[in-house]
């Protein structure tokens, strides 16, 4: 029983660090974003502080901007999931099965991967800047479509969606890869025999087997998706208008512009707790 | 065998000859009589007045600034006798010597002072030039940090509201000196001013013209190093092609019908009609409040004083708003994604025939792109006679260097030497020549001329008529920060821009955002001091 509590004290004594930089690096700065949503630090420079309760909540719930950003930034990201879930299935897949084209594809598909997101943007915009963008140019000059998502909401939006699957589908793909290396060959040999096409052997037997990895895939796509910032910003800063406000630019602009810090970290908040329930619907579901 | 000449040929030639030189004498004997100039270099090391005494002429006194180098142009034949009225030595000294001396007698050798700056021009000149020279000097290490406009506000209200230190001394615009000075944000340096110690004795606050807008009642909050105008633009090479002559009053009819008359690009390759500020952004609710509702009679952002209401959603308003949304249609197609950067960006590579633009940035057009120069003319920004019935035309803008209130007593000493550094004369005459910007009176006279032939754009000129009309004039104190970075504002007029919304519409839901926000300062800090 003594050495027992002797290891059980030094396994504490061990963790102590890391539990130190645990709190101070989160649950401190948790509990600072649940005070900060409970009082009234509405402007810059706001001295007169006191408890305002849910009025924050309140207030971000009822914004129509927020709910805005909020439903835009959901579809964004379940159809950026979507397809990148999709197509690095099937990339993951083809991958998996052909060693040439796992060969082509994998310096290929480390391109987007390796690149800061910030840089993505930069890259996008001058590929479809209305005024200077390399391919905004080729298609006017050769077929006399004008792109300008400068001026056009929907296009700023599919263009940020179809920005977000050209960076993250790889990473997908390589965590499919990942999962499909690790099935035992006789699965896919008995399949063969059995005479499954790529598409059967796909669904009724590769996606049974690499669930788990699915589900880490989609999870953080959806997470990373979900807080999508710095990509949108250099590409759009939101606009026009509205059309790419995403949940994360609003709360920047709201937090940090307008120095809104009490709805800022109401909204938050409410971010993170939207996360968790979606996370844990997608395990769930998945694993059932 | 060639003929010889013959006598009568030969005398012909020679009488010929003779007429013509009688005759070019005759000429040249009207002409008058022509003397050489001479420049005669001298320079004064300690006299007050200099006397220049032409024999048989006349006596002229030059008065010449104390060891100042002057040049004397006369004429011959005269003899110079220069004599000068003894003078006592400058009673102090140079601000090099002044700034050391008081560096080392507060002990502030490798003490570190930071300064955060929007990327402007006139701050990189003070990154890479001024704050180099002081440290040299003073010991001092004068860090500046540029960034954009959104961060460095991000930066000086989270240093500002958190009460922290991380940095002395604050890019200061004009506009948001009202709402610093309410919250008590900034040190007040008019002590400071006052201090005989540590005000260099050279230092002339009244020479600089731009110094009164940085007072909120009755606390200078800034010393301003950097001021210009926000003005219309054009690419005079293109209006003398084509022989459009600007009108004595400019109009927004007029630029309409020039940004018709060039298209969308289509009348010079690559050059638009038309350039403005349009992005999702605060630069477009600053474009209508700074530079176009003024000239539709919309002053002080077209809020009441005491922040109970607000009509830049009147006629002439929504008048404004439609033919700026309009007169997008001739600028370059990304200009909905365009902030004042893009502005000045087009108009370096000569993008854009005309526009309403910052004159800050003729510091760097002209040195990124040489080929400009002279190719731009200015003038007072257009009106509409309709609803136009007076006051003020423009904006004058500009940035100042502010303190810290949080910071030691050390580095507050550190950071006002070098506000000094970068303010005084010579500081704003070494920004003058490299930037094009000045906020000195006597450099602006003194160097305005000489730039305005060398740029050819005659911008100085029009600052000095500005400034002896008052026709410019900075933003009101309203809570400006607080409004113009309100994100539902700018979003709801780009909807306009985009056409989501009618401008109207766009305009009426921006009197609601703008008069929330108003209502909620109101609520909380009560009226701001009138604006004068």
């Amino acid at each position: 029983m003594a050495v027992n509590s002797r290891v059980k004290n030094l396994i504490m004594l061990m963790l102590l660090p890391c539990l130190m930089v645990y709190v101070v690096l989160a649950l401190i700065p948790l509990g600072f974003t649940i005070w900060l949503s409970l009082i009234n630090m509405w402007r810059p420079g706001e001295t007169h502080l006191y408890f305002v309760g849910a009025e924050n909540y309140v207030k971000i719930l009822t914004d129509p901007m927020a709910m805005y950003s909020l439903r835009i930034t959901l579809i964004y990201t379940v159809v950026s999931v979507a397809v990148e879930v999709l197509l690095g299935l099937v990339i993951g897949a083809l991958m998996y099965e052909s060693i040439s084209v796992r060969r082509t594809l994998t310096p290929i598909l480390v391109i987007p991967l390796g690149i800061p997101p910030i840089t993505v943007g930069l890259i996008w915009r001058f590929l479809f800047h209305p005024d200077f963008g390399a391919f905004t140019y080729w298609l006017r000059t050769t077929t006399g479509l004008n792109i300008n998502y400068a001026i056009h909401g929907d296009q700023a939006y599919a263009l940020t969606i179809v920005m977000d699957i050209w960076q993250w589908t790889p990473l997908v793909a390589f965590i499919v890869l990942g999962g499909l290396l690790a099935i035992p060959t006789e699965y896919v040999e008995s399949f063969m025999i059995d005479g499954a096409g790529f598409f059967r052997r796909l669904t009724h037997l590769y996606m049974r087997m690499i669930r788990s990895n699915l589900v880490f895939a989609i999870i953080l796509r959806f997470m990373d998706s979900f807080k999508v910032f710095d990509q949108v910003w250099m590409l759009t800063q939101g606009g026009p208008g509205t059309a790419t406000q995403y949940v994360s630019i609003f709360l920047y602009r709201l937090g940090l512009i307008s120095w809104n810090l009490s709805e800022a970290a109401a909204l938050s908040l409410i971010i993170l707790l939207i996360v968790i329930i979606v996370s844990n619907v997608v395990t769930k579901i998945i694993k059932r | 065998m060639s003929k010889p000449v013959g006598a009568l040929t030969t005398t012909i030639l020679l009488v010929v000859l003779i007429i013509l030189s009688i005759i070019s004498i005759a000429l040249i004997s009207t002409l008058p009589r022509t003397v050489p100039t001479v420049t005669v270099p001298i320079t004064v090391p300690s006299v007050s007045v200099l006397t220049v005494t032409q024999t048989q002429v006349k006596t002229e006194t030059v008065t010449v600034g104390l060891g100042t180098p002057a040049t004397v142009t006369v004429t011959r034949p005269i003899t110079i006798t220069v004599t000068g009225t003894p003078a006592a030595a400058p009673a102090y000294p140079s601000l090099e010597e002044w700034v050391k001396s008081i560096a080392a007698k507060y002990n502030l050798k490798g003490v570190t002072i930071k300064m955060v700056t929007e990327s402007t021009p006139t701050s990189l000149f003070i990154r890479d030039v001024l704050a180099p020279e002081f440290s040299k000097v003073s010991g001092i290490n004068a860090i500046v940090e540029t960034v954009s406009w959104d961060e460095m506000y991000r930066k000086t209200v989270a240093t500002l509201q958190a009460k922290t230190t991380d940095y002395d001394i604050f890019y200061i615009e004009q506009d948001i000196v009202g709402q610093f000075g309410v919250l008590g944000w900034l040190e007040d340096l008019t002590p400071y001013l006052a201090d005989k110690e540590l005000t260099w004795p050279g230092y002339d606050p009244a020479d600089i013209f731009a110094l009164k807008e940085y007072y909120y009642r009755g606390k200078l909050l800034a010393i301003p190093f950097e001021a210009f105008l926000k003005i219309y633009v054009y690419r005079k090479d293109l209006f003398e092609k084509y022989g459009i002559k600007l009108p004595e009053v400019l109009t927004w009819d007029f630029v309409k019908r020039v940004a018709e008359f060039f298209g969308a690009g289509t009348k010079e390759p690559g050059v638009y009609g038309w350039v403005a500020q349009a992005a999702s952004h605060p630069c477009l609710w600053f474009e209508m409040v700074e530079s176009i509702w003024p000239t539709f009679g919309i002053h002080y952002w077209g809020i009441s004083n005491d922040l109970s209401h607000v009509y830049f959603n009147n006629t002439c308003g929504k008048k404004a708003f439609r033919l700026y949304i309009e007169l997008l249609k001739y600028a370059p197609p990304g200009v909905t994604s365009y902030t004042w950067d893009e502005v000045g960006a087009t108009f370096t590579r000569g993008g854009a025939v005309q526009g309403l633009m910052y004159a800050e940035f003729f510091g760097t057009i002209f040195k990124e792109n040489p080929a400009m120069i002279g190719k731009y003319g200015v003038a007072y920004p257009p009106i509409d006679p309709e609803c136009y019935q007076g006051g003020y035309i423009g904006y004058f803008d500009g940035g100042g260097m502010g303190i810290n209130p949080y910071i030691s007593q050390e580095r507050k000493i550190a950071a006002w030497l070098f506000i000094q550094w970068v303010t005084s004369k010579r500081g704003i005459e070494e920004i003058a020549k490299n930037i094009n910007t000045v906020v000195r009176w006597s450099i602006l006279t003194e160097l305005g001329p000489e730039l305005d032939k060398k740029y050819g754009h005659g911008y100085f000129a029009l600052l000095m008529k500005a400034i002896r009309e008052g026709t410019f004039r900075g933003a009101p104190p309203t809570p400006t920060y607080d409004i113009a970075t309100t994100t539902e504002l700018f979003t709801t007029l780009h909807k306009a821009v985009t056409g989501e919304i009618s401008p109207d519409e766009a305009l009426d839901r921006a009197a609601k955002i703008v008069l929330s926000v108003a209502a909620k300062w109101r609520e909380t800090y009560g009226i701001l001091a009138p604006y004068s």
